[in-house]
């Protein structure tokens, strides 16, 4: 019995002492998607993931998990259907690669032996090995191992793929889509890396400052957003555009660029008033979207 | 059948690069008609894609005749005339913009502002939604 | 597995604390043979009768006095100071640690990440403590009782576990201090340099104020002298120990990490 959403937060904040880290979160997961969260270092997706996991509480608003919000009885529900993956990996450098498999198996009744088995022979883990030892790569392996084989609903990465190499990333990228088509869960990660998330991810949101400033389906903003370039005879005027979803009219020289995310005839219509020379119409990349999005106020 | 890494940043949507490169291959021979497709989770996992992208590209696929999607069984290579008549179709199509583009070039107009003069005429198509 | 992850975070400070406490005892044990010879020589006619004498000489002999036999000598060399002093170090420091200090090795996230409440994370980790806190009380003052018939005295079982006791209840206090400073420092020092610091405070006030002298009830001063045992300050003891887990509960809850 899911919900439509899986995870949904309401004009979430987030004060630590003098720091506003949410500023009134809203985001809307829903279920069965590949979730990418981008954001700028220190904008606020290590701690969306915290309140979602009750690892820190919110200061105003809502975060609700399955439905429930992730504190006291129902936390513990939320986090026995989740697993997670936290940025640095760090696991129980005291305790070896069996240990801590063994130690993770005893809280998860849904786990999944089978997979278990699989991923340490895709993985090659060695389990006499002791966490002290090995290699970021190696921790990042077993900290998906141990995620995947849980049998939960969600799956919370923060940034999977920090750390490896092309090669490493390309791996858990596949297990991680490997994993979702078989079983039925979904994947909600934070990532930097642009190209991932357009690789793999349906939907996303981009986190600036503690709030939202795009969602959705991933399909949908490529194709609404759109770059449309004037070249003029003389210099560029200065324009103002009324169409809504214009985000940076740039002058320069006898070039006007324009950034839209509306994506209908009502922008393209009042640009063709200005009867430039040549009007040029072109799409634009997650990492358009995202510099423009998270850029600082000029 | 081998089927390319789609290009994630090139702008084209992932499903859009996929629904491509099956009809090449079925104008190429490469998919004959009734042949199967790879199924949804392997090929994902394979071009490391979402698997609903997958499932998205073969919807648009059956939607618009090339393959059929059967119950249990898989996707298969449409053996219906469409496929034929989408090849012929293409081919005429590619013989009309052959003869325009020479026509401008004719004129003098170099291959660069020939292709923004044709993405400027298609943004009127690229609505916002994608889905038709 | 929590019990299980509690004994690896803590078994090699149990095993030296549990290895010196021992070793102490059983060295006080072997002590008395040699100072056997030697008390009875001292002539403690010299300074004035018990009736009169207040202060240093009075305490002095008084000292002497108790030592003369083994029981005393025990009771003075053992409980009153080595595993007293060493018993409230080593409850301090095995209540260091727990979930904050964690946050400050990373793997923090991971445990919080488990279906388990934060306040089953701090019961295991008292209950595991508490448990090997009983331990390190108890085996001491056994192996004196086994070791005692070697060198031709003997030391109950009864006074044994008595003792034991005293020690255990005490000590549960600066486990419960230290274990409630821990919530409230992330790093290991502070927690066991202020909990020694309050350790200490108490020591020196307990002399201007005998309501503090909770270390006569560890070293079970009135069962010694009188056969009775400090049921006020083990209740003391409880109530203390209870408020501060209870304290570090509350105020791990709140916490943000």
């Amino acid at each position: 019995m899911s919900d439509r959403h899986v995870i949904e937060t309401a004009g979430l904040w987030k004060r630590y002492d003098e720091v506003e880290a949410l500023r009134g979160l809203d985001l809307q997961v829903p279920s069965g998607s590949i979730f990418g969260f981008l954001g700028k270092n220190g904008a606020g997706k290590t701690t969306t993931i915290k309140v979602l996991l009750g690892m820190a509480r919110p200061t105003r608003g809502e975060a609700r998990v399955f439905g429930k919000a992730p504190s006291g009885n129902d936390g513990v529900d939320v986090r026995r259907r989740t697993a997670f993956v936290s940025d640095e990996k760090d696991l129980y450098d005291y305790m070896s690669v069996a240990e801590m498999i063994a130690f993770t198996r005893s809280f998860y009744p849904r786990w999944r032996a089978d997979l278990e088995q699989q991923y340490l022979r895709k993985f090659d883990l060695q389990p006499g090995r002791n966490i002290k030892e090995l290699s970021r790569g190696m921790r990042t392996k077993l900290a998906m191992l141990l995620a995947l084989c849980r049998g939960a609903e969600l799956l919370m990465l923060d940034e999977p793929t920090s750390g490896l190499d092309p090669a490493m990333a390309e791996e858990m990228l596949q297990a991680l889509v490997g994993h979702v088509a078989a079983q039925e869960s979904t994947v909600f990660f934070s990532s930097h890396q642009l190209a991932e998330v357009e690789q793999i991810a349906d939907h996303i949101a981009i986190i600036d400052r503690g709030q939202t400033v795009v969602s959705g389906a991933l399909d949908d903003l490529r194709g609404q957003y759109r770059r449309i370039q004037l070249v003029f005879e003389g210099n560029a005027p200065e324009i103002k555009v009324h169409a809504p979803g214009t985000h940076r009219v740039r002058r320069q020289g006898r070039v006007l660029t324009v950034l839209s995310s509306s994506g209908g005839d009502a922008v393209l219509e009042e640009l063709r008033g200005y009867r430039p020379a040549s009007f040029e119409v072109s799409p634009v990349s997650l990492k358009d979207i995202f510099l423009e999005s998270v850029k600082t106020e000029d | 059948m081998i089927l390319l890494k789609p290009n994630p940043s090139s702008g084209v949507p992932i499903y859009l690069q996929l629904m491509e490169q099956v009809k090449h291959a079925i104008e190429t021979g490469a998919l004959k008609p009734g042949e199967q497709l790879p199924s949804i989770r392997p090929l994902a996992e394979e071009l490391v894609i979402n698997p609903n992208t997958v499932a998205k590209a073969y919807r648009e696929l059956e939607h618009e005749g090339v393959i059929e999607l059967r119950q249990g069984a898989g996707a298969f290579v449409s053996d219906k005339a469409p496929t034929q008549q989408e090849a012929e179709r293409l081919k005429a199509a590619q013989a009309l913009v052959a003869q325009g583009i020479q026509r401008l070039r004719d004129r003098g107009i170099t291959d660069e502002e020939i292709r923004r003069l044709i993405e400027a005429e298609l943004a009127g198509v690229y609505r916002s939604g994608g889905s038709r | 597995m929590l019990w299980h992850k509690a004994w690896l975070e803590t078994r090699w400070r149990f095993i030296i604390a549990l290895l010196i406490l021992t070793v102490m005892a059983a060295s006080n044990v072997f002590d008395y043979l040699a100072t056997q010879r030697l008390l009875p020589l001292v002539d403690t006619t010299v300074v004035p009768p018990a009736a009169e004498a207040t202060g240093l000489g009075g305490m002095i002999r008084d000292a002497i006095e108790i030592q003369k036999d083994f029981r005393g000598f025990i009771w003075y060399q053992a409980f009153r100071q080595n595993l007293t002093q060493m018993g409230v170090f080593f409850a301090i420091l095995l209540g260091c640690g727990g979930l904050l200090h964690e946050s400050s090795k990373g793997s923090v996230l991971f445990t919080l990440s488990l279906p388990v409440t934060r306040k089953q994370l701090l019961g295991v980790r008292t209950g595991a403590g508490l448990t090997q806190l009983f331990a390190i009380s108890m085996v001491p003052p056994l192996a004196i009782s086994i070791l005692a018939p070697s060198i031709g005295q003997h030391f109950t079982m009864v006074d044994a576990l008595a003792h034991g006791i005293c020690i255990f209840f005490v000590a549960a206090v600066f486990f419960s201090l230290a274990s409630f400073l821990s919530t409230l420092f992330a790093d290991i020092w502070r927690p066991l340099l202020i909990a020694i610091g309050i350790a200490c405070a108490v020591a020196l006030a307990s002399v201007a104020v005998p309501q503090l002298a909770i270390f006569s009830v560890m070293n079970g001063e009135s069962y010694f002298r009188t056969g009775s045992l400090p049921w006020a300050g083990f209740l003391t003891s409880a109530v203390i120990a209870t408020a501060l887990l209870y304290s570090a509960a509350e105020t791990l809850e709140r916490r943000d990490f």
